[in-house]
């Protein structure tokens, strides 16, 4: 069996619960003392548009893998790029036995192509506040589904959330 | 059917890693060459054989997360060596399950590969030498360092690695009646917990009293994050090495109420290491 992989661009483009109050949820790590708020300020800070607090994000990114998990793709494996803090408990989604989250899925995914098996990538690039790297980006892809329109009910979670497509 | 622990190595780092104008990126690399020399450690009395059966290394860690998050460290570049070094040499890190994370990875790892050999490293240090990490009310004094797991799935493993999460947040108590429900189904079987101070780890007191346990070590090492019941898995081997194979039930619990329990085999020829690096790193 020949690989394939069909790929998939978006940006985030506004926040993804418009109509929903959200708390406002602004994350710092507890700092105590003179070295703690010199280091925290020398981190690299993100010019990006924060447009979801660390909920929202978690609610999309598990409502993202939730419509993979139950599409006809028949996925073996979803791969998914995390960054933590999560500032809470993940939602269920995320923890299923099909989901497997790293910090960077490069590898991890090189591997899996060799193996032939139905699998996503989620790779999102989405800032949920500003000592994170990212351009609000997310990027999809499937490797080794036949289907042209494999990625319709994605694209269409995505849209509903503020996700345009590139 | 089984999961046998070859080797289990711990490299203890300080509380304070660096000495002043420290980098991050050099801090970094000191830390991972640390990871990277315990690994050819490991797998040194391996034939070359077993050596290239080895399918997957993670790096898992609960608190170093900040450094990649912001983009000061890239996972990428730090070990872009390895591809073209050893292939035992890890090129995945995950930390989102947090203390539960070398559980998650073996289930990862259980469903993914008929490959038998696997490594993984715990890797917990104060890379930007916060106090929050240093010590907290959540867990009291945290302990850092380097922890090395050489492990062989013979047979179908998967039902020894159980992951999961609480449901409710109280989740210390809801992991020890989980944990509590599978001794009673093994009452031989000793377990292995996460290091706690004495006002939290009452729950363990209580609710295992009838389990056989291996102590705490929270007054010796501190909170060691994921890396605690291998910690005193290699403790207790190295006080008493095995004389036949026994299993011992090894129990992490995150913060966020992520849990892992895997049972382990451990026999007469598995290998157990300590060591504590002395001074700053850099």
């Amino acid at each position: 069996m020949t690989s394939s992989i069909q790929h998939y661009i978006g940006d985030l483009e506004r926040t993804p619960f418009p109509n929903r109050p959200t708390l406002a949820q602004a994350r710092m790590m507890p700092l105590f003392n003179e070295h703690d708020f010199t280091v925290m300020a020398d981190l690299p800070a993100n010019e990006t548009r924060v447009l979801l607090s660390f909920s929202d994000y978690f609610e999309m990114l598990a409502g993202l893998v939730d419509v993979a998990l139950n599409s006809n793709l028949d996925l073996e494996q979803i791969l998914v790029s995390v960054s933590m803090p999560s500032g809470g408990r993940l939602p269920k989604p995320l923890l299923n036995d099909r989901v497997f989250m790293l910090q960077d899925i490069t590898d991890e995914e090189a591997r899996l192509v060799k193996s032939d098996k139905r699998f996503l990538v989620i790779d999102d690039h989405i800032c949920r506040f500003r000592l994170q790297t990212g351009d609000n980006s997310i990027h999809l892809r499937m490797h080794n589904i036949k289907d042209p329109d494999a990625f319709r009910p994605l694209k269409e979670y995505l849209s509903s959330v503020g996700v345009k497509s590139r | 059917m089984s999961l046998e622990l070859r080797t289990a190595v711990f490299h203890s780092l300080p509380q304070q890693l660096f000495a002043e104008n420290y980098s991050l990126e050099g801090l970094s690399q000191a830390v991972l060459k640390k990871v990277e020399d315990q690994t050819l450690d490991v797998i040194e009395d391996l034939e070359i054989v077993d050596q290239e059966r080895i399918a997957r290394h993670f790096v898992c860690s609960t608190m170093i997360e900040m450094p990649f998050t912001s983009g000061a460290i890239d996972w990428q570049s730090l070990t872009k060596e390895f591809a073209s070094s050893h292939s035992a040499l890890p090129r995945s890190f995950v930390n989102a399950y947090e203390c539960a994370s070398w559980g998650y990875s073996l289930r990862y790892y259980l469903n993914q590969s008929d490959n038998p050999l696997m490594l993984v490293t715990i890797v917990d240090a104060n890379l930007l030498g916060l106090e929050f990490w240093q010590h907290n009310e959540n867990w009291g004094d945290s302990g850092f360092g380097v922890c090395t797991l050489l492990l062989e799935a013979v047979g179908d493993s998967k039902d020894d690695v159980i992951t999961g999460c609480a449901t409710t947040y109280n989740s210390t108590a809801e992991f020890a009646t989980i944990v509590r429900r599978w001794s009673a189904k093994e009452p031989d079987c000793p377990l292995s917990l996460p290091f706690f101070p004495e006002h939290i780890r009452t729950v363990f007191d209580r609710m295992l009293a009838n389990s056989k346990r291996l102590p705490d070590k929270h007054d010796d090492y501190g909170h060691c994050f994921g890396s605690d019941p291998w910690l005193a898995i290699i403790d207790e081997g190295m006080k008493q090495p095995a004389e036949r194979n026994h299993s011992v039930l090894a129990c992490s619990i995150a913060l966020n109420g992520y849990y892992c329990l895997a049972k382990i085999n451990i026999s007469p020829n598995t290998r157990f290491h300590f060591s504590r690096h002395e001074g700053n790193l850099i």
